[in-house]
């Protein structure tokens, strides 16, 4: 639309009646206007910058004649309305340049109309460009919860896909609309999402430096596979999985598009955390559709026919397949009515292996399905799996693609930058960390291993000794592994069998580790991680995840690891010996021991609903409640092994 | 007069803390299956359901209660990745140990025998039920991917289309 057609632009159709009476605003010629009124999202130097690449001088004023109308699930925009007023700034020096950019952004002409109104500064009357909202064309935005962050999202996209078009067309000749274009978005995920973030860390992005990532991003190929006979023998696994991951994604984008309400979380945690879920929890429950959608579609095999495009084709289809109105509202009312946001940061990581504990040091073929991963990084899975913070944790030091190794799949929810390891907290909400979890052990669909559990804390709250070693043992009791051996022994298997043990630092319980939120390292957090509970199907993480929450509130005890100044070493020491002692012969805990417990983490729990409101203090409670019964249970559990020992002729522990 | 019906769930309520136990420990030593994975506790309230439906199904004539229970069992677990095979061979482990409760607790005697004839048929029943609706539910899946594998299939035809005319076969 020019300058001339702005001002022809009539009254929108939402322009009340009493504003449709008024007298019409002087409109001196359009060239002579040089300001532009600001008071929603542009009315913010950063979002301007974002936009524009400028940073304008600028001065408060007054829009007359309009009225600011700011919808609780969106953006304020504002209409003509007679005799009201709007608070803002106007800016100056706005050039035809920027105004393009703006036009652009505000959907001049169908979101947004803009004219010349007349806004008082300093005293003085004067004519500046103002964008006025069209109220039906930004319904169908706020009906989907779209923020202002998000209609930047959506604009710096729009670039985005410019460039991407350009790739598409070399990556995938098809006589379908948009499809190569998706296929590119898809198999550049993570570069674009590297991009956008770039582009709010820097306040914008040239175009050239967009141009030129987009460009250097390579699209994955198979040609390599049959050339490589050992790789060939899993080819089958690693693209079903390949697919798999790629439905996820589309998924997920597509319940971010659609139901930002729900998924939007502050900008201190992991923007996907709920999209995925949600994603997962739609694919989960119809796993045997999705199943056999692989399966029909022959993207359950290598097929050396097809590229990785096609693989990528495949599953945008059965995605949209899968994907229907009504079952994304029961996920997105499942998501809301169950929503239990607290205070602590929270994060987790999950580790898959079909080999369990010998993942690290297996031999080649030894797992028949993954071979442990080894062609992981080869197939691109890293790429694909980027929004679950799929990759191979060797327990090597640093996650690389160069180097091959064999070791469990480990998902890192909120980890979003996988090389030189960048992570925000995965949720504040302890339901859906459990969900989550819950979900992506049926989605990957290889043997759950083990769950680090990783809180947040307060770097004023100091640390504690603990009190009573017990403790530990009542969480050992929630989140261990406790089952009899190939002879009958009970134990408790994550330390007895050596997975938490470490030759050289003992028990590996819970350490102190640093959490980095930017690549540029300035900022970051710090977490007491838990390393002990296995990860199991069909069971819930609530009660562990409250319990461990409760317990770090109250007693906020030293971390076993990595606390360098920790004062308390030897009886850590002592306090590790124990802890093996019992996980070898384990024994019922003390009803005192269990009781203070329990009192300890109602505490932690009674800190955080005194901040948060009685209602999550009520599922706290709830929570409480199944912690105490699963205690209870696991050590009559004990109790009653002892017995049936003593009672066996063979008793010989 | 001797009933083997009401026997056998007499016996098997008699010691169904001995047999559930017995399944559970058995279920986490399956290596490679779902069953490895999962906790004691959590066995132990799947294994009660089913001992429950087993119970009520063996004093119906039809074992209707059990065969419900195994049918919906089935498609929860075909839903949740587990193969047939998998699931097959837990409830064998149940079968399993519920002969050694019986040989361990009934005396070697002919009433022996009608109750694992019982155990047999219903056993029986319930594999085989399992194994329908296994098939059943793959088949009703497939048909309601017709429209996306023609999707497909229309792809890749215009793919070949498009390969073939970019490298047209050389005459022979």
């Amino acid at each position: 639309m020019t300058l001339a057609q702005a001002r022809q632009v009539g009254p929108s159709p939402f322009v009340s009646r009493k504003a449709e009476k008024s007298e019409p605003e002087t409109a001196p010629a359009a060239d002579t206007v040089d300001k532009l009124f600001v008071y929603g999202s542009l009315n913010n130097d950063y979002h301007f910058q974002l936009l524009t690449g400028r940073i304008l001088p600028s001065e408060m004023a007054l829009l007359l004649n309009h009225r600011k109308i700011s919808p609780a699930n969106g953006f304020p925009f504002a209409i003509s309305w007679q005799g009201s007023t709007i608070e803002g700034r106007v800016l100056f020096d706005i050039t035809p340049s920027i105004l393009e950019k703006l036009d652009d952004y505000e959907s001049e002409g169908d979101l947004y109309f803009r004219k010349i109104a007349q806004v008082r500064m300093g005293g003085e009357l004067h004519n500046a460009y103002v964008y006025v909202g069209n109220a039906q064309a930004l319904q169908h935005y706020f009906e989907r919860g779209y923020k202002e962050r998000d209609r930047i999202e959506e604009f710096v996209h729009k670039s985005v896909n410019h460039y991407l078009e350009e790739q598409a067309d070399r990556c995938l000749v098809v006589d379908q609309e948009k499809l190569p274009l998706k296929v590119t978005r898809e198999l550049l995920s993570e570069e674009i999402h590297g991009l956008m973030r770039q582009y709010f860390h820097d306040a914008g992005l040239p175009p050239f430096i967009i141009k030129h990532e987009i460009e250097k991003a390579n699209i994955p190929e198979l040609s390599w596979v049959t050339a490589n006979r050992k790789a060939l023998r899993y080819a089958d696994n690693y693209m079903t999985l390949a697919t798999k991951f790629m439905v996820f994604n589309q998924l997920e984008e597509r319940f971010r598009d659609e139901y930002r309400a729900h998924v939007t979380v502050s900008d201190s945690y992991y923007m996907h955390t709920i999209s995925a879920l949600m994603a997962l929890k739609l694919l989960v429950d119809q796993n045997q559709q999705f199943q056999s959608a692989l399966t029909q579609l022959g993207v359950n095999r290598f097929d050396p026919s097809f590229k990785y495009t096609d693989y990528a084709v495949a599953a945008i289809f059965i995605a949209e397949e899968l994907y229907t109105k009504p079952r994304a509202d029961e996920v997105a009312d499942w998501i809301q009515s169950n929503r239990r946001v607290g205070v602590s940061p929270l994060g987790a990581e999950l580790e898959f292996s079909n080999l369990g504990v010998r993942a690290i040091k297996a031999t080649e073929g030894e797992d028949p399905v993954y071979d442990s991963f080894y062609y992981f990084y080869q197939f691109d899975l890293m790429r694909r799996g980027w929004k679950l913070g799929a990759h191979i944790d060797d327990h090597g030091f640093l996650t690389s693609t160069d180097v091959h190794s064999r070791g469990f799949l480990e998902l890192a929810f909120g980890r979003y930058k996988l090389l030189g390891d960048v992570s925000k907290p995965a949720t504040q909400d302890p339901w859906i960390l459990a969900q989550i979890i819950n979900l992506a052990i049926l989605f990957i669909q290889v043997k759950p291993h083990s769950l680090h559990l990783s809180i947040e804390i307060a770097l004023d709250a100091p640390f504690k000794p603990l009190e009573d070693p017990e403790f530990f043992l009542c969480l050992l009791l929630l989140g261990g592994d406790l089952r009899e051996d190939q002879y009958g022994k009970l134990r408790e298997m994550r330390i007895f069998g050596g997975e938490i043990l470490h030759p050289d630092v003992g028990v590996c319980l819970s350490r102190l580790n640093r959490h980095h939120q930017d690549p540029d390292d300035r900022k970051w957090s710090t977490v007491v991680e838990y390393q002990f509970p296995r990860l199991k199907y069909d069971y819930d993480y609530q009660p562990l995840i409250m319990a461990l929450k409760g317990f770090q509130l109250e007693a906020n005890p030293y971390p076993l690891k990595d606390c360098r100044d920790c004062p308390h070493q030897d009886w850590h020491e002592e306090l590790e010996s124990s802890l093996m002692q019992w996980a070898t012969f384990p024994t019922p805990i003390s009803k005192s021991g269990l009781g203070k417990f329990l009192e300890i983490v109602e505490a932690g729990l009674d800190k955080e609903a005194a901040i948060i409101g009685p209602e999550y203090g009520r599922y706290a409670q709830r929570v409480l409640g199944r912690i105490e019964e699963q205690v209870k249970r696991r050590n009559q559990r004990i109790s009653e092994y002892h017995v049936r020992s003593k009672k066996r002729p063979d008793r010989n522990d | 007069m001797f009933d083997p019906r009401k026997d056998l769930i007499a016996t098997i309520s008699q010691h169904k803390a001995e047999l559930i136990k017995n399944v559970c420990n058995r279920l986490q030593k399956l290596e490679r299956s779902h069953y490895e994975a999962i906790d004691f506790e959590r066995h132990q309230e799947r294994e009660e359901a089913m001992l429950h439906a087993l119970l009520k199904g063996m004093e119906e004539a039809d074992y209707f209660t059990f065969l419900d229970y195994i049918e919906k069992i089935a498609g929860k677990r075909s839903n949740e990745g587990y193969s047939l095979d998998e699931v097959q061979n837990a409830v064998t482990v149940f079968e399993e140990e519920l002969w050694h409760v019986l040989t361990k607790f009934v005396p070697i005697e002919p009433p022996l025998i009608d109750m694992l004839a019982i155990c047999n048929r219903v056993f029986g029943k319930a594999k085989d039920h399992l194994a329908r609706t296994y098939l059943k539910e793959a088949v009703e899946t497939q048909k309601e991917l017709d429209d996306l594998r023609k999707r497909f299939f229309i792809y890749q035809q215009e793919q070949k289309e498009i390969a073939d005319s970019a490298h047209p076969h050389e005459a022979y």
